[in-house]
């Protein structure tokens, strides 16, 4: 009876487990299988056959190399813009005692609860004054200003929590505030910083919307919206073994990125609950 | 080296409650003495170190090291080393990085904060672990890396705030006696901020107990034990703590006041009114002696520590229970009967005040 009761209850978890992984990796699956098996204008559940046709029509048909690159760019520069802002931001909100330091952080949250369709005719005219229309600087902005609420809170909370004798030992030391920020709190705070990086890399990555708004030519588009304007034979077609294609090319970096830092993020989001 | 002057020093926490943390304190510390801030939680003590280091703003006051007054130094210009309660080491350096991570601020060369570094790690017996990360150290390998990292700079001052506080027992014996040895090896001025009045006993050339931001008297350990100056004192200083019996003074005259059916008995101090009789555990006899207070007593807790046994005892001579030490091979009973003798020149007599009442010269010596 015992055994009975146990093995149901393993089997009934094994079927769990396969439900899940069914509906998480199925888009994926799909997107892959569809990129090296078929044609336009279909997807497929298995691939009739396997050539890399989609992938070389990528490359050919468009800027696509070109469009990697872009996002690239404007990716990594988001990172460390708004790494460099928020590290020394938080180092303010979580270090420094000031009159309206809890306001600041509050409206710093409020910000980021605005969807991007509210601010986007806001930004465009912000782009337009700053002569920033059809260039990568009007995305590295615009995706800067949108990642830099979430990395200011994710850090402000992870500096409170580095003891405060630490930063006295430091000073004792005869560490100015800038040389405490960069040779104490950066390397102790490098986990949350990869995870905070991460995530506004991935955001910067994945974009649309500003992308398509702001970017004009060809040649300056990244990848999200390139994708979006691979065209079929005629208008009532959807390429689909090329658009996969692309998105598989695309998403291998960010996997390589996660699978990379994964330990870092993990350490990233319990770091400060455990006391080192 | 350095001496150290306080004038009146004052701080204030400003705010919606404002808190006078440290008030009006005046005290001159000697080149390259010990000194021993102690007093329980929210005395100053830890307050008034981090002002000497310059962690705190002083609110009032002047502070000089030597005849240079500090106030508006930054830490690192007052030539100070601080060894911290939670040993604040960087996690991320080496030992050898911790420790010569002030020197490399100096801009010193790699070879000279080399040579100081090993030098240190010698007096310290760190040489093995220089490569080390601090998470790879037990607690009191931590602690002498953060006693490394002060003493590396070749500060005036030594500030330690309760650096023990995280060690287990015998660990703290050790390293107290080790601090205790490195101090007379180095004869740096060094300031000692505890709670545990061991340590203050053992480690003070000086010990200065404060209580709500006042210096309650300042002496050597056997001053300060043999001669409080106030109740707080006291009852601070000594384990387990003084017993304390009200009394009415009529010259050298003591009438227990809580008391039944009143007697008086004679005490080497001379005062008129209502005051405290202080007489410390171990100083209470079993058996008679001449001049000593005779009082019978019952016993209600025994507390066995090994070396000595505590009894607790109800008398009529106050409401609280008296403590007595005895020593450990007794094995009395609770409830049993018992004489004991309260030897009149071990007595303190404190004023209605608690301030000490001086002691008259007597024939008998202590």
């Amino acid at each position: 009876m015992k055994t009975l009761k146990l093995l149901t209850g393993r089997a009934l978890f094994a079927l769990a487990v396969l439900a899940l992984l069914l509906y998480t990796i199925f888009p994926f699956y799909i997107a892959v299988a569809t990129s090296f098996g078929a044609g336009t204008g279909e997807h497929v559940y298995t691939p009739a056959y396997f050539d890399l046709r989609n992938y070389l029509s990528v490359f050919k048909e468009q800027p696509f190399f070109h469009n990697i690159l872009n996002s690239a760019l404007v990716s990594f520069a988001t990172v460390a813009i708004s790494l460099l802002i928020a590290v020394t931001a938080s180092y303010a909100l979580a270090r420094v005692h000031f009159r309206g330091r809890t306001l600041l952080l509050l409206t710093v949250l409020g910000v980021s609860m605005f969807p991007q369709v509210a601010v986007l005719s806001g930004m465009f005219e912000l782009i337009r004054m700053l002569g920033l229309y059809n260039s990568l600087g009007s995305l590295i902005l615009s995706y800067t200003v949108f990642s830099l609420p979430f990395s200011v809170w994710i850090l402000t909370t992870f500096m409170r929590g580095i003891p405060k004798d630490l930063e006295e030992a430091a000073i004792v030391d005869g560490a100015t505030p800038w040389q405490i920020i960069t040779r104490i709190f950066m390397p102790v705070l490098w986990p949350a910083l990869v995870t905070t990086g991460l995530l506004a890399f991935i955001g910067a990555w994945n974009e649309f919307m500003f992308a398509i708004t702001f970017i004009l030519s060809n040649e300056n588009r990244t990848v999200p919206v390139a994708i979006s304007m691979i065209s079929g034979d005629s208008q009532y077609e959807l390429p689909w073994g090329p658009v996969m294609a692309a998105s598989v090319v695309v998403t291998v970096p960010l996997i390589a990125l996660v699978l990379i830092f994964q330990r870092k993020i993990v350490e990233g989001l319990t770091a400060g609950a455990v006391k080192g | 080296m350095s001496s150290i002057e306080f004038v009146k020093l004052d701080k204030v926490y400003k705010g919606l409650n404002s808190f006078h943390a440290v008030k009006g304190v005046d005290l001159s510390i000697n080149d390259g003495e010990f000194v021993v801030f102690v007093g329980p939680s929210g005395c100053g003590k830890s307050t008034l170190l981090r002002m000497i280091a310059g962690l705190e703003d002083i609110s009032g006051g002047d502070l000089y090291f030597g005849k240079t007054r500090v106030n508006a130094m930054a830490p690192k210009e007052r030539g100070i080393g601080m060894v911290f309660q939670s040993y604040a080491l960087y996690p991320h350096m080496s030992v050898y990085d911790n420790m010569a991570f002030g020197l490399t601020l100096e801009k010193k060369s790699s070879q000279t904060i080399d040579q100081k570094v090993r030098e240190v790690a010698g007096i310290l017996q760190l040489e093995h672990l220089l490569e080390r990360k601090p998470k790879e150290l037990s607690g009191g390998q931590r602690q002498r890396v953060a006693i490394g990292r002060a003493i590396v700079r070749q500060p005036n001052v030594f500030l330690f705030d309760e650096p023990l506080s995280n060690l287990d027992a015998s660990l703290r014996v050790q390293m107290r006696i080790e601090i205790t040895k490195l101090h007379q090896k180095l004869k740096t001025t060094s300031i000692y901020v505890t709670h545990d009045q061991i340590e203050a006993m053992t480690m003070a050339d000086k010990i200065v107990v404060l209580n709500q931001g006042q210096i309650m008297q300042v002496g050597s350990p056997l001053e300060i034990y043999n001669n409080p100056a106030n109740t707080f004192v006291a009852g601070f200083m000594g384990s387990p703590t003084m017993n304390f019996v009200q009394v009415n003074a009529q010259g050298s005259q003591m009438t227990p006041t809580p008391c039944d059916n009143p007697r008086s008995f004679e005490v080497p101090f001379q005062h008129q009114g209502p005051a405290t009789l202080g007489i410390r555990p171990e100083h209470i006899e079993l058996s008679p002696l001449p001049g000593a207070l005779a009082v019978e007593c019952q016993i209600s807790v025994v507390e066995h520590l090994g070396n000595e046994t505590m009894l607790y005892l109800t008398s009529e001579l106050c409401e609280q229970p008296l403590v007595v030490a005895v020593a450990g091979e007794k094995s009395p009973q609770i409830g049993e009967d018992l004489t004991i003798y309260l030897p009149a020149e071990r007595c303190h007599l404190f004023d209605a005040n608690g301030e000490a009442v001086t002691r008259l010269e007597t024939s008998k010596p202590n």
